[in-house]
């Protein structure tokens, strides 16, 4: 570590590129393992591994250097700007896919719908597979060969969204007990909340496999199928992503870090959690409840 | 079609709250307890709006697919 008059400069580090190193190994991993080569799932798991271990390194310093109160007024503002254009990236990832629903829903399929010449006795109803797709039923219909039963909102979605909106509601009150230095309301409302988004990941994972053994919707279930598991499926990456930052800043609060003054990294998980809580309440009702 | 204004209303106000809490975060000072009070009015909101989703579900004024 090193400073420069009030700039603070990090020493050179080796995190960020054996990180991508894990990384690139991961993804080289997925894309052997999906061609079905034997080496892919070995490749995954050293990426794996790599991040991980980076993550452990990574933070430690980083939670090291800001606990030394090496961090000055300088290294918050770039925080604070640093976690905004993150928020702005997470803003137009989700505005993307969010985008492709709506215009395959209010323009794509009723041009497909439109004309009698191209597709004859197609109609242009979401939900859809395409005029090439399986047939979509009804909610809790059983479907036959060459059809689909779409998600329903009542059962395991309608229950995820008061499990995740309780979390919203538990990290609000860990965030008011950390305000007001109450050490044991943050430290059990951040455990709550991680446990509700453990159990909405378990309950993701049992739609899914609901949705592949039970209904035919998979992702080759035309369009319809790819929007629906590309906007829940990388939601719960997001909540994924969001439990593993709440566990490591409630290890930190449990280690006593953090003061009712100073305490951006929990702001900003606490931040995150809420936006992957309002990114479901909109899948809730575009993609579960509007059908 | 007066639910689907009232929830995209609600929505709005969601979207809103969870912004002004984003702002307070970026600010240079960090304006910790209008930030939470923010993130507050919006899990109120997204727990009223859920609320009114399963009442309005439940006394038969909408059904999924069909606000």
């Amino acid at each position: 570590m090193s400073s420069h008059g009030s700039y603070y400069l990090p020493d050179p580090s080796p995190y960020p590129v054996i990180t991508s190193a894990g990384l690139f190994s991961l993804a080289l991993g997925f894309v052997l393992w999906i061609n079905e080569v034997a080496l892919g799932s070995w490749l995954m798991l050293l990426g794996a591994a790599i991040i991980i271990v980076m993550m452990f390194r990574w933070f430690g310093t980083v939670v090291s250097e800001s606990e030394a109160g090496t961090y000055d007024k300088q290294v918050d503002f770039s925080f604070r700007w640093s976690m905004a254009w993150f928020i702005f990236s997470e803003i137009m990832f989700f505005g993307a896919f969010f985008g492709a629903l709506f215009y395959i829903r209010m323009f794509a399929v009723p041009w497909l719908g439109d004309t009698e010449l191209l597709w004859p006795g197609f109609e242009a109803d979401w939900p859809t597979a395409g005029p090439e797709g399986p047939i979509a039923l009804q909610p809790h219909e059983v479907p036959g060969p060459g059809q689909f039963t779409p998600m329903a909102a009542w059962g395991i979605p309608a229950l995820n969204t008061l499990i995740l909106l309780s979390s919203g509601v538990t990290i609000t009150f860990a965030h008011w007990g950390l305000l007001k230095d109450n050490r044991g309301q943050l430290i059990t409302f951040q455990f709550l909340t991680i446990v509700l988004g453990i159990l909405f990941l378990v309950l993701q994972v049992e739609e899914y496999v609901h949705a592949y053994t039970e209904l035919d919707l998979t992702l080759k279930a035309g369009v319809y199928g790819a929007t629906f598991f590309m906007l829940t499926g990388f939601h719960g990456l997001h909540v994924t992503m969001g439990t593993i930052m709440l566990i490591v800043i409630l290890v930190r609060c449990m280690k006593g870090h953090f003061t009712p003054q100073r305490h951006f990294g929990f702001e900003a998980v606490a931040w995150y959690w809420h936006f992957v809580d309002v990114v479901w309440l909109l899948l809730f009702v575009f993609v579960y409840w509007f059908l | 079609m007066a639910m689907k204004a009232i929830v995209i209303a609600m929505l709005i106000g969601i979207f809103v709250s969870l912004a002004s809490a984003a702002v307070y975060l970026f600010r240079e000072r960090g304006d910790s307890a209008k930030m939470a009070k923010a993130l507050t009015y919006r899990v109120g909101l997204s727990v009223g709006l859920f609320l009114l989703l399963m009442a309005g579900f439940y006394f038969g004024i909408i059904s999924p697919s069909g606000i």
